[in-house]
């Protein structure tokens, strides 16, 4: 079997899962009750916290543990978004399905929201962003590496702009980017972002929203006080603790990693590039852990059924949106080719795939591009 | 990107003769506490004292100094050479940097203390924006109210520039005033009344008042911890805590007096017990975090009868704050958060339903006498427990074995 679905997730880091079994066996009881059981998981519960806000670089930030990223964003969304009755809220037309979807239903509900247009590398413009932020806007939210192209948003220039306007806070989607590019500004200076341990070999079932503690979010949940009221109930120490561990691990490794996986991405491009019949919708500059390419004569889901035969795994568009029979949007907001945006495969690589396996699957790519 | 850091003393400017001593003891406390970069060189002047970075990130620096005590303010400066076209080219860089999209407005403030360069202060500034202008979009002159102030100081050992002016703690530097004890009940007032101390320069010993079994370990844990936050405001970045016993007097007062003096007598034995200490050790001053009229014992009545026990002055920084105000603070050195620990003090323990709010002084005194304490207090103060708290190595009451994630 060979696995290029990276984007979509991760298997889970062997010591990591060990963490997470020996934490789930020792530190079960609940974070919230008084006896000396229960604190000593409160006690590991705010050292993973510390720990990870240590490894982020925060200080004045509060993390609050979610199922997931979707989870994440929509609280982060709604918790800003909810406080005004009305507003402006500026996003991308690229956005993963839990965020545009959130910005859908707030269009619905009357809130005026901006969906900035992306080039043919998938990146906004940010002087389009400069003219459509002012004084009323509520929130910008911008995904810092898209999840089906890689493109790579300026989020430092991003932070620049939206920091003019004190009013407006600012919201990065950083799933697809942490552990996995060394990023060029402070997460600090972000007002909301999200993280979600499964795509960085961590398990399935949390994420997490990470804020400036200054700020007061709208609560959806109603319940105990636990995780600031933002997500009452239960906390799963194993959980938070394991995301904490996945982060310790492979945050340190981001940069050899990124040049390693750098090399692989060069490696299949060179082999497929002058082909015909095959078109690369992530450029140069994109985030090297995802490919993506239209065959434009062949479906996309095809390709993935050809290639599962072969136990060749990878993905249309995301995996999140794939099972909709849509032209991915991402794609056909670059290309305005609905072609391109029908026959996309995403090919999600990792630091634990070799040489060899780049060259065959590029292989099997460049024989159904043939056909 | 920065090379020095320019940092102004505070409040100390106004003292006259005691100037050099109060300067002197601000410049020990940023040295000794910046030692742990040893690539920092310093340099010391009348009015200012600068932090040359040789490469330290600046962000660490500022993290050290938002702890020192005695600073007015600071500023990132960048170094150039003293003539237009560098300070025109560095002054476009850094007001770029700190130029976000509602910054339109812009002056050039000159001090010209290098009285060789050849023009006015006034002559040089406009100079300076005439070059900068033109270079970056959008941008105006404001001399009245601009976004930007890009500061040129222009002195013989160097020209530095500057844009941003980032505010200190402000107060006296640390040590300078004398000794207070500080009494630590856990609450979100105690540490902020010693933070506030620590801040006019007052070296602070704390004292603590436990009650096993009523209070738990974890209880004194979270005094621990929250002196660990205050300890970082010091210049060695050491408190030492006293604990004292207090459960045999806690119980001969709840068994023999009314209970609607409960609090009342109790707070008389922790007064007394605090001045006997300051009395041993020599310190000047009882520190607390009592506020006006927040719960019984701190209505005016009750705060009279409670400090007739003794002529140590007590010092309430808290007195006239309200509880969102003193919040704000626990929050911004960061005791908030530990302070709200679920966990019993010796203050929550044997709460009376009703207690009195305008004690009068002959019934507590016949109340006090009820309970004969002063073998008690005598006692405590006997087997008092001291413990040596650093804001460098945690302190566990409990050893646990930590969990290594």
């Amino acid at each position: 079997m060979r696995y290029f679905d990276y984007t979509a997730t991760t298997p889970i880091d062997k010591e990591v899962l060990e963490t997470y079994i020996k934490v789930q066996n020792s530190y079960f009881a609940n974070t919230s009750s008084l006896h000396s059981l229960g604190q000593k998981s409160n006690a590991l519960f705010e050292q993973a916290s510390a720990e990870i806000k240590d490894l982020l670089g925060l200080k004045q930030h509060n993390i609050v543990y979610t199922s997931n990223a979707t989870e994440a964003n929509n609280l982060a969304i709604y918790g800003i978004v909810e406080k005004h009755i009305r507003g402006k809220l500026i996003t991308t037309k690229i956005e993963h399905p839990s965020v545009f979807e959130v910005f859908k239903n707030l269009e619905r509900k009357g809130y005026d929201v901006v969906y900035l247009d992306v080039d043919e590398k998938g990146i906004i413009d940010i002087k389009q962003l400069q003219r459509e932020i002012d004084k009323n806007t509520i929130l910008v939210s911008i995904m810092w590496v898209n999840n089906i192209v890689g493109s790579i948003q300026p989020i430092k220039e991003i932070i620049k702009i939206v920091s003019g306007y004190p009013k407006t806070k600012l919201h990065v989607d950083a799933v697809q980017g942490i552990g996995k590019i060394n990023p060029d500004f402070n997460f600090k200076d972000i007002d909301l972002f999200t993280i979600s341990a499964h795509k960085i070999y961590g398990p399935k079932g949390i994420g997490a929203l990470i804020y400036n503690q200054n700020i007061d979010l709208y609560k959806r949940l109603y319940g105990s006080s636990a995780q600031y009221g933002v997500k009452p109930g239960t906390i799963d120490v194993a959980l938070v603790v394991s995301l904490c561990k996945a982060l310790k691990k492979y945050l340190p490794l981001t940069e050899e990693h990124y040049q390693y996986v750098l090399s692989l991405n060069r490696r299949f491009r060179s082999k497929l590039e002058n082909q015909e019949g095959i078109i690369f919708n992530s450029c140069l500059k994109a985030s090297p852990y995802i490919i993506n390419l239209s065959l434009p004569h062949i479906n996309g889901e095809t390709i993935v059924h050809i290639l599962e035969e072969k136990e060749i795994y990878l993905s249309t568009g995301s995996a999140c949106s794939s099972k909709l029979k849509k032209p991915e949007k991402t794609i056909y907001n670059m290309t305005k080719s609905e072609l391109l945006a029908t026959t996309t495969i995403r090919i999600g690589l990792s630091h634990l795939l070799s040489q060899t396996d780049i060259d065959d699957l590029a292989q099997e790519i460049g024989e159904i591009a043939n056909v | 990107m920065y090379d020095l850091i320019m940092v102004r003393y505070g409040e100390m400017t106004l003292k006259k003769k005691n100037y050099r001593q109060f300067l002197n003891k601000i410049a020990e406390n940023i040295v000794n506490k910046c030692k742990i970069y040893p690539e920092l060189t310093f340099r010391k002047t009348d009015y200012r004292f600068y932090i040359n970075l040789n490469g330290v990130d600046y962000n660490k620096v500022i993290d050290i100094l938002d702890t020192i005590v005695g600073l007015y303010s600071y500023s990132l400066c960048k170094k150039t050479e003293a003539n237009y076209e560098s300070i025109a080219e560095e002054g476009i860089k850094l007001i770029q940097e700190n130029f976000c999209g509602s910054s339109k407005t812009f002056k050039v403030a000159t001090n010209r203390g290098n009285k060789s360069f050849p023009a006015t202060s006034i002559e040089i500034s406009q100079e300076i924006a005439r070059r900068i202008l033109p270079n970056i979009e959008g941008l105006k002159v404001d001399v009245h109210h601009p976004d930007i102030t890009l500061n040129v100081d222009l002195r013989y050992e160097g020209t530095y520039i500057f844009v941003q002016t980032i505010k200190g703690l402000g107060g006296y530097p640390s040590g300078i005033a004398g000794k207070g004890l500080l009494m630590m009940s856990g609450g979100i007032d105690s540490p902020v009344a010693g933070f506030l101390t620590l801040r006019k320069g007052v070296n602070l010993t704390a004292i603590h008042y436990a009650s096993p079994p009523y209070t738990s370990g974890k209880a004194l844990q979270k005094v621990v911890d929250l002196l660990e936050k205050l300890a970082i405001y010091t210049t060695s970045g050491n408190i030492t805590l006293l604990v004292v016993p207090f459960t045999k007097i806690q119980n001969r007062i709840h068994e023999q007096a009314n209970q609607t003096y409960m609090v009342i007598l109790m707070r008389r034995a922790m007064y007394k017990i605090a001045s006997e200490v300051c009395r041993k050790q020599n310190m000047d001053i009882i520190i607390n975090g009592e506020s006006i009229g927040q719960v019984a014992s701190q209505t005016l009545e009750s705060i009279k009868v409670v400090n007739e026990v003794t002529n140590i002055p007590v010092i309430r920084p808290l007195a006239t704050y309200d509880k969102e105000e003193i919040v704000e603070i626990a929050r911004k050195i960061k005791t908030y958060d530990i302070s709200i620990r679920p966990y019993e003090d010796c203050c929550t323990v044997f709460v009376p339903e009703h207690p009195i709010i305008k004690p009068r002084i002959d019934h507590v005194i016949f109340e006090e006498r009820k309970c004969e304490l002063e073998p008690l207090i005598a006692e405590a103060i006997e087997n008092i427990e001291i413990i040596e708290l650093s804001c460098f190595k945690k302190y566990f009451v409990y050893q646990e074995e930590k969990f290594e994630i």
